[in-house]
């Protein structure tokens, strides 16, 4: 009876504290990121007439986003984020979960080579892509390397053609964030007790094996970080294409994004400076809020539920 | 050397080729991004791979006399420094009772506080812009102080949720029956075990408020609360043929996370995969 | 104590109060009569600081506060700024079609009245500045570009090439610079600049279609899919094998540098190059040229536009300077400095031309038609322009036929343009 008591009272005064101890971030975070965001959101059901907030629209700005000509720039950016997604879970998680495995076999030089890998992460947006935009033109450094080996003739206008370049963007991003999956694969291979791997061993598992019998399953909450993290950033994908294709994503919209599509609507594409359509930006901001939202949940309850304790 | 070694060693190989591939992937660009800045603009286009006739400091000298950047250097370190202190102060008060308290709410509070990461702010500019005027915070250091600390929460209450979560209660338990209060359990038991979180969320949110040009590109409109991305952009915008001082004064830009990095690398390698890894 | 040390401590305090003062949120002082211009082409700052200098020193008491922000965030930052009520006294401002929102919001005020200068300047000048709806002038032009060939004066007499007369002797005339190693024309619009190549089509394009098919266009007579519009983005795509090397690859920066560097011999470009060309390379000995047409006899048309204009925004607390402002960039002293400093054709033609390049050009800019896609369908997204932007690099490089891309231009501009009758 005075051990619930005094637990009770305990409690009460956590209560107070936490509600304290948390006020400070909330009232920030509130304040400037829940409130503005949520009276974006109200807007999308408003006529804008270019800067201004006019009458009540109903979801007329969201029927007005899949019918031409808007339906077209939002299938290519939506297909173009998803492939986006899809292309930085192979080439950079993937790889990554192998680097990271190369890594876990070896202790010479792993902490230098995981800094290094890490390295471009610090690197700004700008800095990337002035940088792979100097490499990548052409008569650059790659067209001399490939031409070099071989495996190129002539011109690279890789960033030029609109069948290569989104993938050229992936494989920049996935270069700039190569240490993340790294990091966080070594990590979650180091904390997989060493007696699971001996016991592989004994019965003859070679390193291959290991990785994909004995480890990959219990590196679940590893892979459903980075799948969640991917997810949301490339659904976010705006600064590559901004410094490295302009905000209208050429050539022909080939690596046009639903952030960059948005940041057109809203603030006027160069080429149409000035000509924006908030109305329109709005609904198409409030889908991509729906789409992350609900894929993030889905993700996260997907590998719950794969979760095994080792 | 017996035979048994010198096969373990050649079956390392592809594994150590693969890996020393692409360390070069990320040095030589790199390597490229150096030179460049102590090349003339005809030089970079000629002699793309080659090390610079002469190691002239004159872009260096050049970027940081011309787009006079003393002052911007100074703003950018407030706001910086700013939001580093404040984020890691507020997140870290915030995550100890979300993650160590049995609270009926902290679930969905914690959902509120992660629902940030995936928001993307941007689409919120305007209304941010009308909010801070309201508040008076254009032109003001303090401004992009709180909106960025306001930006950042989300993910720092989740780095420092996931690495407090896994502290054994004793600790606590203890410090309570010497009759420590809460705030002091936070700040004197607490924190000083979470060292690698308090680096993730510093050089996160050090890289991001360093880096961004977004937001003082909307709320700054005097020239004496310019921050270093904002100054740049306008310098490249005025010098962009010019390559090499470009690449000077984006390098000048750069040198204080490169310093931040260098100096926490460790905890950043230890940290990175202990709170991603963790559920 | 030491001279040193007190120095040093002064120094402390110094950056102190300077931190403390960083930190705490101020509005910026202002002097009474500081007027703050905002302009996007940072590329100019030296030069409108000296244009402005010679205001300051007859207007004693009025300055001129000129911010600088980069062509491609300048937009967002102006719309944001005005919408928030904190923008500057006097904008620079887009013409045509991407003025009206500003103008329909209500943030500028009208300068019919108070800027009389402005009945002294030309109506191709004023037609970028005039509101749609009430058709009051809502900026001061400060410039009708034009469009042209620039060409490189000392490659030409080396490989002794004259001023093709016909569209046959401009290919041969690429093909001899090319046998002899030479880039004939310096071009690209990757990464984010094919409203380069817009500007290629609009060189090309008068010279192909005709002066008089803007008013059909306007009139709703033509479309973009006429066969003279297809046929002019043929003639644009005809060029390929003469472009820079890796053409699809190469952007804007690029392909200047090319020609300003003398590795290219032509490079197809507004007037407003021409002072940035002299200053990066003030040894470089070019000219310009109208695009020939097919016969000698055919008089040359070259697309012409306003570029954009300055605006005194509505809320401005500092309009009688502002306005003072306002008044000299309309003036012939404004258009003289503009001419001498900038090198580009002012919106005022009463001024003594020194530079033979811009005499050249204000000579061809006699025979001028509007710059379609520009003057004429920029109004509403989506514009032509995006639409050609997005599809040039594939159209020329073969990969979208000519009549499609003048198809894809014709269904975005349908679903807004109504054709004036």
């Amino acid at each position: 009876m005075t051990q619930t008591r005094t637990k009770n009272s305990l409690s009460r005064a956590q209560q107070r504290m936490a509600v304290l101890f948390i006020l400070p971030a909330l009232a920030i975070y509130a304040m400037f990121v829940l409130y503005p965001l949520a009276m974006s959101l109200w807007g999308s059901f408003f006529v804008w007439k270019g800067l201004r907030m006019l009458e009540f629209a109903g979801l007329s700005n969201f029927g007005r986003l899949f019918v031409f000509p808007s339906s077209e720039r939002l299938a290519g950016a939506l297909w173009h984020n998803a492939a986006w997604f899809f292309g930085i879970m192979l080439f950079q998680n993937c790889l990554g979960l192998l680097f990271a495995y190369l890594l876990f076999l070896r202790d010479k030089g792993a902490a230098f080579i995981q800094s290094v890998f890490f390295f471009p992460a610090v690197l700004s947006p700008v800095i990337v892509g002035a940088l792979w935009r100097l490499l990548l033109a052409p008569g650059g450094i790659i067209e001399w390397t490939l031409n070099a080996l071989g495996l190129h003739e002539g011109s690279l206008t890789v960033l030029g053609n609109s069948a290569t370049a989104l993938w050229v963007l992936i494989s920049v991003d996935a270069w700039n964030w190569m240490g993340l999956p790294v990091l966080i694969f070594t990590a979650g291979l180091r904390q997989i007790p060493t007696p699971i791997f001996e016991a592989a061993r004994i019965d003859g598992a070679g390193s291959a094996r290991m990785l994909f019998s004995v480890a990959l399953p219990l590196l679940v909450p590893a892979i459903s970080t980075l799948t969640t993290l991917s997810f949301i950033n490339t659904f976010n994908q705006f600064d590559i294409v901004y410094v490295m294709q302009g905000v209208q994503g050429n050539p022909n919209y080939a690596t046009d994004t639903l952030v960059t599509y948005f940041y057109r609507l809203a603030f006027g594409a160069e080429g149409a400076v000035g000509i924006t359509d908030i109305g329109l930006a709005l609904a198409l901001g409030t889908l991509l809020f729906l789409l992350l939202s609900v894929g993030t949940l889905m993700m996260l309850r997907f590998f719950d539920r794969r979760t095994v304790q080792p | 050397m017996s035979a048994a070694t010198l096969q373990g060693r050649l079956m390392r190989l592809p594994g150590w080729t693969a890996l020393v591939l692409w360390t070069g992937a990320v040095l030589l660009p790199l390597y490229i991004l150096v030179v460049s800045c102590f090349k003339t603009t005809a030089e970079i286009y000629e002699n793309r791979l080659g090390l610079p006739h002469r190691w002239s400091l004159d872009n260096f000298v050049n970027a940081w006399t011309r787009a006079e950047l003393g002052r911007n250097f100074v703003n950018s370190l407030i706001v910086t420094g700013g939001a580093v202190v404040l984020t890691i102060i507020v997140a870290a008060m915030a995550a100890f009772p979300l993650s160590r308290y049995r609270l009926s709410w902290n679930s969905w509070m914690l959902g509120l506080f992660l629902a940030g990461i995936m928001l993307p702010i941007r689409l919120a500019s305007v209304e941010l812009f009308t909010l801070m005027r309201k508040l008076d915070l254009l032109d003001s250091l303090t401004g992009l102080v709180l909106v960025y600390t306001a930006i950042r929460i989300p993910f720092a209450v989740f780095i420092f949720a996931n690495f407090m979560r896994v502290l054994p209660s004793e600790l606590e338990e203890a410090a309570r029956m010497d009759g420590a209060g809460e705030a002091r359990i936070l700040f004197q038991v607490i924190l000083p075990l979470v060292k690698p979180a308090i680096s993730i969320v510093a050089i996160f949110t050090a890289i991001a408020v360093w880096n961004d040009f977004f937001f003082p590109l909307i709320f700054i409109f005097d020239d004496h609360y310019k921050t270093v991305p904002l100054a740049i952009s306008v310098f490249v915008g005025q010098f962009r043929t010019d390559w090499g001082l470009v690449f000077a004064s984006l390098a000048i830009s750069m040198a204080p996370i490169l310093i931040m990095y260098a100096l926490l690398a460790r905890q950043i390698r230890e940290g990175v995969g202990a709170g991603g890894g963790m559920k | 104590m030491s001279i040193f040390s007190m120095h040093r401590r002064q120094s402390l305090a110094l950056i102190g109060a300077a931190l403390i003062a960083g930190a705490m949120p101020m509005l910026p002082a202002r002097a009474d009569d500081s007027v703050t211009l905002w302009s996007w082409r940072t590329e100019d700052e030296a030069a409108m600081r000296r244009i402005f200098d010679v205001f300051e020193k007859e207007n004693p008491g009025v300055k001129v506060d000129i911010q600088f922000t980069p062509d491609a965030d300048y937009q967002n930052r102006l719309s944001t700024a005005l919408r928030g009520g904190r923008g500057p006294d006097i904008a620079q401002l887009k013409a045509y079609g991407e003025l009206q929102p500003f103008v329909e919001a209500g943030y500028l005020d009208a300068l019919d009245e108070s800027v009389p200068e402005l009945k002294n300047l030309p109506d191709a000048a004023l037609g970028g500045a005039r509101g749609r709806a009430d058709g009051k002038l809502y900026g001061v032009p400060y410039s009708v570009p034009m469009m042209g060939v620039f060409y490189n004066e000392d490659i030409f007499k080396a490989q002794s090439i004259e001023i093709p007369k016909t569209y046959k002797e401009f290919v041969a005339a690429c093909e001899k610079l090319k046998a002899a190693g030479i880039t004939p024309i310096a071009a690209g619009g990757a990464n984010g600049s094919a409203w380069a190549l817009e500007i290629g089509v609009g060189v090309v394009g008068p010279t192909v279609y005709g002066p008089g098919f803007y008013d059909e266009m306007m009139s709703g007579k033509a479309t973009f899919e006429d066969p003279r519009w297809v046929a002019a983005v043929k003639r644009f795509t005809e060029l390929k094998p003469y472009f820079s090397e890796g053409f699809a690859g190469v952007d804007y920066t690029t392909s200047t540098q090319q020609f300003i560097n003398g590795k290219a011999a032509m490079f197809f470009g507004g007037s407003f190059e021409n002072g940035s060309f002299k200053s990066q390379n003030p040894k470089l000995k070019f000219s310009i040229f109208p695009f020939p047409a097919d016969d000698p006899a055919t008089p040359l048309y070259t697309s012409a536009f306003s570029d954009g204009s300055y605006g005194l925004v509505s809320e401005s607390a500092n309009k009688e300077a502002a306005t003072k402002v306002l008044n000299f960039m309309a003036s012939a002293e404004f258009a003289q400095l503009f001419a001498d400093e900038l090198g580009w054709p002012p919106a005022r033609p009463d001024v003594t031309v020194k530079d033979p390049v811009l005499a050249r050009m204000m000579e061809m800019s006699k025979n001028s038609t509007p710059y379609l896609t520009l003057v004429g369908f920029r109004w509403q997204a989506p514009t032509a322009s995006s639409v050609l932007q997005a599809e040039i690099i594939d159209t020329v490089e073969g990969k979208i036929a000519p009549e499609k891309l003048a198809a894809d231009i014709q269904a975005a501009v349908n679903t807004w343009f109504k054709p004036q009758q």
